[in-house]
């Protein structure tokens, strides 16, 4: 196919006008029944001022496609047609065009009007950004004052609180001094009053030991004359005298030693009387007295294991 | 420094721990100590038992004396003879105090062996014991002789059971006529002899001071003569003879001079006659009647009888002589005093009521004391050891020998004899020993 189209490149691009010519018809077909007048309807429009430098080139670039176009419709009968067709889709296009330009403009008014609110909205946001920032910054100068205030207020609060800690802690010290001492007091007294309990006890065990020492001697004492008593009972009761010697001045002492049990382990005269009979009357009497009463008190016992008994009659 | 003065009480309440208790006896019955005297065993041939039963010899005499009291032997509860056979508890069960055991044993021909024993009841020990040859005549002198032993040996006092005493005794012999007789006799009144016999009247004997001479008054040839008489031989020798009375010898303690009561010059006063010499000198010389002189037992001075005062009372004059000092001032009538052996005492008659008694004088307490209950008490003489009187009383219109503990606790009459006795005079000490 290529190499027919090499071989006939006249065909080749008549085939490929005829194909775009055809493509236009059938998108301009309505168009070309009803003629519709442009609004507007001067090329110079098209010439109207240039936006940029890319449109003016598309203007250009559209220029140069016209020049073009007219050379080219010279060249080729029914390109008349066609340019006429061009032209009248020109038209179009350019109606299109100059609506899209309206609407270009309309856009670009609301663009501009866009913008403007925008800018308005901008330098009202810059305003209100502005008076944000003023009373950010007037906050924020307050809200620095405050802070000072309240650094000053923290720092005196601080300063307060560093002085009522002091004061406290003074306080507390002095408390605890005041305590410390009150506890040292407390302890001293605690200690002089245990001492004086102390004391009290001990004096109260010694007047007990005393009491009950007494108590007991009290107690040995009576048990002691009782039995003594007794004993002197018991020996006076074997004992008899030899006649004649109870007017005689007569006196003999003797020793005796007792058993636990009272029993007579030994008698000696000690200091005799000088009168054989009288002296025998009495180792008899206490041999006789055999045995004697003895205390129930083992404290006592030991007293009683020596006695000695001066036997002297008397009246 | 409280604790310290708690600790001295307690020391101190301690110390009579170690200071000896002393318990004072002031009161006990005053009375003759109990004594149990078993009856000796006889270990000869039973037909033949001795004439006398020594224990009961032995038991008689120390009742008598007033410081015994024997226990009665139906009461024993067990009548040991030997060491081995005595239970100290058979006697502690009668609270007898001691104990007198012993037998009799055939010791050759006519001889006999007497072992007696003394045992401490209460300290359950043999406190003495002999053992004595003797002869059937003399076992009674023996059992006075272990009754003398055991005297001495529980009183510290040597015994008198050993002695003799001397009396006078009359006789009724027929119508009118009486036999008088001097005699001596055991201090219990056996084994009576005669040395002198007389139809006249026996006065006042008097044992020389070694026992072994009698100074009598005999009225023999109706004249009263003082004669001095050997109480072994017999022998004798008229010592005085004066007109009037010839009275009331004494011996001197040195047994060298007589007092007595001579009326040679009118009225009757002492003398004092040096025996050997046979020489005078008047002690008293007074208008009164001076009579029944008695030594002193210190020889340096002599009590006697005397009415100077209006009555008969006792008075005293040094051996050297001089004014005589009124000792009795009890009672209305005293007389015929002599001395205790000790010279503490004086015993004398005295009249209390109309009755004549035996009394006693304390010379250092002045304590009088009648010591009988006779109507007609009369001649009391100590026993050697002082521990009794004798004296003659009349019972039933006739005189007996009677003894009274000097204490007056135990009045007896002697076993005794026929006729009428007076006059009894107890020998000293030396009368035994000699006769040994």
């Amino acid at each position: 196919m290529l190499a027919v189209f090499r071989r006939n490149p006249a065909a080749l691009v008549l085939a490929i006008l005829l194909h775009v010519a055809l493509g236009v018809f059938l998108i301009l077909e309505i168009e070309w029944r009803d003629e519709v007048k442009p609004i507007g309807g001067d090329v110079q429009v098209v010439q109207a001022q240039l936006v940029d430098q890319r449109k003016l080139e598309a203007e250009q670039e559209k220029l140069k496609a016209e020049e073009r176009a007219k050379v080219e419709a010279a060249a080729a009968a029914k390109r008349a047609e066609e340019e006429k067709l061009e032209a009248l889709k020109k038209r179009r296009a350019e109606e299109k065009r100059k609506l899209a330009e309206l609407e270009e403009q309309r856009k670009q008014r609301e663009k501009e009007a866009a913008r403007k609110k925008a800018e308005e909205k901008k330098r009202v946001e810059a305003e209100k950004r502005r008076i944000a920032e003023q009373k950010r910054k007037e906050e924020e100068k307050k809200r620095q004052a405050e802070l000072a205030a309240k650094r000053e207020a923290e720092e005196k609060k601080r300063k307060e609180a560093e002085a009522a800690r002091k004061k406290a802690e003074a306080e507390a010290k002095a408390k605890a001094e005041k305590e410390r001492i009150a506890r040292e007091k407390a302890e001293a007294e605690r200690k002089r009053k245990a001492a004086a309990e102390a004391k009290a006890k001990a004096d109260r065990e010694a007047r007990e030991a005393e009491l009950a020492a007494q108590f007991q001697a009290e107690q040995d004492a009576s048990e002691k004359a009782l039995v003594v008593s007794r004993i002197r009972a018991k020996v006076e009761r074997n004992w008899l005298k030899p006649p004649g010697t109870g007017e005689q001045g007569l006196r003999c002492t003797v020793r005796v030693r007792l058993g636990s049990s009272g029993s007579v382990l030994l008698v000696n005269v000690v200091k005799s009387s000088g009168n054989i009979s009288f002296d025998r009357s009495v180792e008899a009497a206490v041999r006789k007295a055999d045995p004697l009463p003895m205390p129930t008190s083992q404290r006592l016992l030991a007293q009683f294991r020596e006695i000695e008994f001066v036997f002297e009659p008397g009246n | 420094m409280k604790r310290l003065f708690i600790l001295f009480l307690l020391v101190g309440s301690m110390l009579p721990a170690h200071a000896t208790l002393t318990i004072e006896i002031t009161q006990g019955l005053e009375g003759a100590l109990p004594i149990a005297v078993v009856p000796f065993a006889w270990r000869g041939d039973a037909s033949k038992p001795p004439a006398h039963e020594v224990g009961s010899v032995v038991s008689a005499d120390l009742q008598r004396s007033g410081r015994f009291k024997p226990l009665p032997v139906n009461e024993m509860l067990s009548r040991p003879s030997r060491g081995d056979d005595v239970d100290f508890r058979d006697w502690r069960a009668l609270n007898v105090e001691n104990l007198v055991i012993g037998e009799v044993s055939p010791n050759g021909p006519g001889g006999y062996l007497v072992k007696f024993f003394l045992y401490d009841v209460f300290r359950g020990e043999q406190i003495t014991g002999y053992s004595m040859p003797t002869t059937a005549r003399d076992l009674r002198a023996t059992a006075h002789h272990i009754a003398d032993i055991v005297y001495e040996t529980l009183t510290g006092q040597p015994g008198a059971f050993a002695t003799r005493i001397a009396y006078v005794t009359s006789v009724r012999t027929g119508q009118d006529k009486e036999r008088i007789e001097l005699r001596i006799a055991d201090a219990d009144g056996y084994n009576p002899q005669t040395i002198v016999s007389s139809d006249e009247p026996i006065m006042s004997p008097a044992w020389s001071p070694d026992g072994r001479k009698l100074a009598y008054v005999s009225f023999e040839n109706a004249q009263p003569s003082v004669w001095v008489q050997e109480v072994f031989t017999g022998n004798r020798q008229k010592l005085t003879s004066f007109k009037g009375i010839n009275g009331a010898p004494a011996w001197s303690p040195d047994g060298r001079y007589l007092a007595l009561t001579l009326s040679k010059d009118g009225n009757p006063d002492i003398f004092v006659m040096d025996v050997a010499r046979r020489s005078l000198r008047p002690l008293t010389r007074h208008w009164a009647i001076d009579t029944e002189p008695a030594w002193a037992p210190d020889g340096k001075s002599l009590v006697f009888t005397s009415d100077r005062g209006g009555q008969p009372q006792i008075y005293r004059v040094p051996v050297s002589g001089g004014p005589a000092t009124r000792v009795s001032f009890e009672g209305e009538y005293n007389a015929r005093a002599s001395f205790s052996p000790n010279g503490r005492m004086l015993t004398m008659v005295t009249r209390v009521g109309g009755q004549y008694r035996i009394a006693t004088l304390d010379l250092q307490t002045r304590d009088f004391r009648v010591m009988s209950t006779g109507r007609l008490d009369e001649s009391p003489s100590f026993a050697p050891n002082g521990a009794m009187l004798i004296y003659a009383s009349q019972i039933n219109g006739r005189g007996v020998l009677a003894a009274v503990s000097t204490d007056g606790r135990v009045q007896q009459r002697l076993r005794l004899q026929q006729g009428d006795v007076r006059e009894p005079v107890w020998s000293p000490y030396h009368h035994q020993e000699r006769n040994r």
